[in-house]
């Protein structure tokens, strides 16, 4: 096995994607090879110490910018689609509340309408058949 | 009651139905890590920020594209990888190269700054920085997201066995650069 092999099979190790019989393969090698041995112990120090960085500050107004995210975002094609169906639906509800409104309010017209029409004929008719006949004795 | 957070899977499909707040719990779940994949690769924390913002902002308007068996992680940082990508051909600073065998993990001609303080971990940062592009964003991945190969893979669109080359050859050219301060 040449150097490369074994720097290769490190990288797998400190990724914990080395089989365990290459593992073992590996060790005995590094028993035996101050080179690569050398490069495992500085490979595993760089690798340690990666885990220890610390991050860069999060920029604070990146979250006021996706605040929108919390308030509803009209670029989402699920809001989109909403909001076209949601327009039409309230013109809808509207019209059709007019619509019902008129039809109710015709109705009641019709329907009251007649009788104190016809009562007040009746009650002119009565009267005009009142002035009209001579009172009998 | 349970109170188990949800998982990266169901509030993705939450997402997909529409749920806005879904998608809030996954920005706060992964923002830190995005951002800080993006000022890694490129550097610059405006242009980190543009480039986080836009991922965040493609988890909302193209989440229907996340298809079932692909973490939302591994998508995301295909996302975030692609807008990193787009800056650096946007302002000339290195392609992505494809990957090589015979590519140096990075440029030997650039060593590592003299300007560098004597903590380790500010070595390792810069040098870090100093790894080509392509290297730069694997090793990242694994060392910093704790991804998998097979998630690296799918969010840099290449083969595992890829992702093994670029890990190894990241982390011999670390160590050739930071050999000295060992």
């Amino acid at each position: 096995m040449n150097h490369e092999n074994i720097q290769q099979q490190i990288s797998q190790f400190m990724d914990n994607e080395l089989p365990k019989e290459q593992q073992r393969e590996l060790f005995m090698h590094l028993a035996e090879c101050e080179e690569c041995r050398e490069f495992f112990v500085e490979s595993k120090r760089i690798h340690d110490a990666v885990h220890t960085l610390v991050d860069e500050p999060f920029p604070a107004d990146m979250d006021r910018k996706f605040s929108v995210l919390r308030l509803g975002n009209a670029d989402h094609p699920y809001v989109a689609q909403k909001m076209l169906v949601s327009i039409p639906s309230a013109l809808l509800t509207v019209i059709a509340a007019f619509l019902i409104g008129f039809s109710l309010l015709f109705s009641f017209q019709t329907l009251s309408g007649p009788e104190p029409d016809r009562f007040q004929q009746t009650f002119n008719d009565h009267q005009f058949f009142n002035s009209q006949v001579p009172l009998r004795n | 009651m349970d109170n188990t957070p949800a998982t990266d899977e169901t509030l993705t499909i939450q997402l997909k139905n529409g749920d806005l707040h879904a998608g809030s719990v996954l920005y706060n779940r992964h923002k830190k890590a995005v951002y800080s994949f993006c000022l890694r690769m490129l550097r610059d924390p405006t242009s980190a920020q543009d480039a986080a913002q836009e991922t965040f902002l493609k988890m909302i308007s193209k989440i229907q594209s996340v298809q079932q068996g692909t973490t939302l992680k591994s998508w995301l940082f295909s996302v975030a990888r692609n807008e990193v990508l787009m800056v650096l051909r946007r302002n000339k600073i290195v392609p992505m190269e494809p990957l090589d065998d015979e590519v140096e993990a990075y440029d030997p001609a650039t060593p590592l700054s003299v300007s560098m303080d004597s903590e380790l971990r500010e070595k390792i940062s810069h040098a870090i920085a100093q790894l080509k592009p392509a290297y730069r964003e694997a090793y990242l991945l694994r060392e910093t997201e704790g991804m998998s190969y097979e998630e690296i893979a799918s969010a840099t669109g290449t083969t595992v066995s890829a992702v093994k080359t670029k890990l190894f050859k990241s982390r011999t050219a670390l160590h050739a650069m930071l050999k000295p301060y060992l």
